[in-house]
């Protein structure tokens, strides 16, 4: 049997790494989606325009704008009128603006706080609120003026983030790369395998070879796992090289998690394929699990923040607990113990789509 | 030459029934766009529901207590109190916690002398919850501070969003994903439908027919502009009657964005099929060239400001950027002239350029 099983894998992977159509299939999209996703995929504030007026012209004025400038977080544009803002606002070229009112040195001075206007388009709140929470940490610790202490003053906040201290997207994205496109190039080689050999009429001449159903069904399933393992590993490595991400946890965790749920998605993959006739169909089919399973995973967007209806959804979607596996050792350094809660639930995932692909395999195949 | 209304209406009728005739066009013609509209309409969301806080409070006093009833009293926070800090660190570390507030033990007599702090842990994985938390938190501790007497920060900062007052990403993502919906099925319904015409000689076979070449172009051109039109105006009204976004701008002015980068999707989509003649590779590419570029490239759902020089510059080549723009702008700003008729000439220029692009791939001769 496993003599028989090795030749038709070597022959599967043969015919994907020889047919120009399969090979973009497979290779085109990792690459892309590698750099597209991780320089793309960014919800951090970046020397993101911020429009300034000044009506107080004072020394404290001008000592906060320095602040400001000096912020990595905004790229400073100067206005000399409201009008000017509402202008700069409305067609994007600012994404919010901060108004410094008159008599802002005068409050300072008294001891009293002194007003500072923040103006932000809502038609990009999310930037809009990072803006806001750069700028509050900026006043609280814009301090100019020694002030006697007749109350207590306000205890400051000292922020630390675990992880990831700059907060920056790319630690969040980069590693969750590792799940997606693992999973693009299960399904891409799975989903297509047998409606590829039906299209080219091959499939009948499988049929004659002394090969068994369940022979047939691994020879078909193993070449994408194989295929998606390596991939996979390749974006680990670039994480790791490129883009610098730090492996915290025991890369064997990651290895044997990742190899659950290549098996788990390369059976919704097989199934795909037993049930469709043509490759098309087999690209169409691939592209109504893939999609909702991408945004359903909490790739891009926290599941938390999802009505509870579609959390509950979210609990049959393999990506979803193989994106927590590969954060959880990539950046909180988990290992293996930590993260059974989430690679169980795959092993079962996998375990169901495997029966139902070998119950379609056997109906519609063999 | 003149079109005969009557052979057009004839092609516009087999595109229809081929369309309707295999499942995979239909799926994406129909049922995507609800699907992705669903999907993505309820589960993309930036707004956290509920963030789980842990303060930790050794010693608890009158002004701690306060802090705990001021989170308490927020609608954001599910808040757990603490005696010691390992566990909720712990707790952190696993991903259970978005943040941990903590006071150190000799909290009240150090606010008397001026040096008290209060320590704030985020869980940094997501870097823009843990922002978005950071925000929220700083504001509960300011408001609980002057609650306090405390001598107030130096500076108050007033904000006002505009456009959108409750700042909810929901009314920005909404309008956008018009954009996302509209790619699949202007160009990649009508790359897989026209490329299969191509590959299976269909084409040729109408080539042959006494159809012109104009008929032959509007009749592959036209049914996927009306679906794509279609499509436009269920996602809208979506919007408005579903996620409540306001609709602020004029329906003309939507209306007409829609048609233009309708026509700019099905025109890349026809240019794709006539230029590959193959349904798989046409997919392929539309895939990659307009779909993926909408969702990421777009300003959808990442801000192209914070992007990369280089790739903000790419931005300016998809038309999903010009569009989801247009969106945005009408759903919330309203009639902004001055970037209505940027987005709406780019988009214009865009349109007339591959639909004559499109147009030259139909030439009634083979090679």
């Amino acid at each position: 049997m496993w003599r028989r099983l090795a030749a038709l894998v070597r022959k599967e992977l043969l015919v994907f790494l020889q047919d120009p159509r399969a090979r973009i299939v497979v290779l085109a999209p990792p690459v892309i989606q590698l750099f597209v996703f991780a320089y793309a995929a960014t919800f951090d504030v970046r020397h993101v325009p911020l429009a300034v007026l000044d009506r107080d012209r004072t020394g404290l004025s001008r000592a906060f704008i320095a602040r400001l400038e000096g912020a990595p977080d905004f790229r400073l544009v100067r206005a000399s009128a409201e009008a000017e803002l509402r202008r700069l606002i409305d067609r994007q070229r600012v994404v919010g603006a901060v108004v410094i009112r008159e008599g802002f040195a005068r409050e300072l001075l008294a001891g009293r706080p002194a007003p500072v206007q923040l103006l932000l388009d809502g038609r990009g709140s999310n930037t809009a609120q990072a803006v806001a929470t750069y700028l509050r940490r900026i006043a609280a610790d814009f301090r100019p003026l020694e002030t006697e202490a007749e109350r207590p003053r306000a205890p400051p906040l000292a922020v630390r983030a675990w992880f990831n201290p700059n907060l920056e997207s790319v630690a969040f994205v980069v590693p969750a790369l590792v799940a997606m496109i693992t999973m693009v190039a299960v399904m891409g080689v799975t989903g297509l395998a047998i409606a590829r050999e039906r299209e080219l009429g091959t499939m009948d001449q499988l049929m004659v070879t002394p090969l068994r159903p369940l022979e047939l069904a691994l020879g078909k399933l193993l070449p994408g796992v194989l295929l998606g393992l390596v991939e996979g590993a390749l974006v680990v490595a670039v994480a790791i090289l490129w883009f610098e991400i730090p492996l915290r946890g025991p890369l064997l965790t990651l290895a044997l998690a990742l190899l659950v749920f290549a098996v788990a998605v390369a059976g919704v993959g097989l199934m795909i394929s037993a049930l469709v006739r043509t490759q098309q169909q087999a690209m169409v089919a691939l592209f109504f699990f893939i999609a909702p399973a991408a945004i359903l995973s909490g790739f891009a967007t926290p599941i938390d923040n999802m009505p509870d209806w579609l959390q509950q959804v979210t609990l049959i979607n393999p990506l979803r607990y193989m994106i927590t596996v590969v954060r959880g050792v990539f950046l909180r350094g988990l290992g293996l113990e930590e993260l059974a809660g989430e690679i169980w639930p795959m092993a079962l995932i996998g375990l169901i789509t495997l029966t139902l692909a070998a119950l379609v395999f056997r109906r519609h195949v063999t | 030459m003149s079109a005969s209304w009557r052979r057009l209406r004839a092609l516009l009728r087999k595109e229809w029934l081929q369309i309707l005739r295999d499942p995979s066009s239909f799926a994406i013609a129909f049922l995507l766009p609800v699907l992705l509209l669903v999907i993505i309409g309820f589960g993309v969301s930036l707004d956290p529901r509920t963030l789980r806080v842990a303060v930790v409070v050794p010693t608890p006093s009158a002004a701690s207590d306060e802090l705990i009833a001021a989170l308490k009293g927020s609608p954001w926070f599910q808040v757990e109190v603490a005696r010691a800090r390992q566990p909720a660190e712990a707790r952190l570390a696993r991903g259970e916690l978005h943040a941990v507030l903590a006071l150190d033990g000799e909290f009240a007599g150090r606010l008397a002398a001026g040096t008290a702090h209060i320590q704030l842990l985020l869980d940094g994985v997501d870097a823009n919850t843990a922002r978005l938390t950071e925000g929220y938190l700083r504001g509960v501790v300011a408001l609980w501070a002057a609650r306090q007497g405390w001598q107030p920060a130096p500076l108050q900062i007033e904000t006002r969003m505009w456009f959108n007052t409750a700042a909810e990403s929901r009314d920005f993502l909404i309008p956008g994903l018009t954009a996302v919906v509209l790619t699949l099925t202007g160009a990649l319904l009508t790359a897989m439908v026209v490329a299969r015409a191509w590959e299976r000689g269909t084409m040729e076979g109408l080539f042959a027919s006494p159809a012109r070449r104009l008929e032959i172009f509007l009749g592959a051109f036209l049914p996927y502009l009306l679906m794509g039109f279609a499509a436009s105006a269920l996602v809208a009204a979506a919007a408005v009657w579903v996620f409540q976004v306001p609709l602020r701008g004029s329906l003309p002015f939507l209306a007409l964005a829609a048609l233009l980068y309708v026509t700019v999707m099905a025109g890349w989509g026809l240019a794709v099929s006539a230029a590959t003649r193959h349904q798989f590779l046409a997919a392929q590419i539309v895939l990659y060239s307009s779909l993926l570029p909408s969702f990421m490239l777009s300003g959808f759902l990442f801000d192209i400001a914070s992007m990369p020089a280089w790739l903000q510059a790419l931005t300016l080549l998809v038309p999903a950027r010009w569009y989801v723009s247009l969106q945005q702008t009408l759903f919330l700003a309203g009639d902004v002239a001055a970037l209505l008729l940027r987005d709406l000439a780019v988009l214009a220029l865009m349109a007339l350029a591959l639909a004559l692009l499109a147009y030259r791939g139909f030439r009634k001769r083979l090679d």
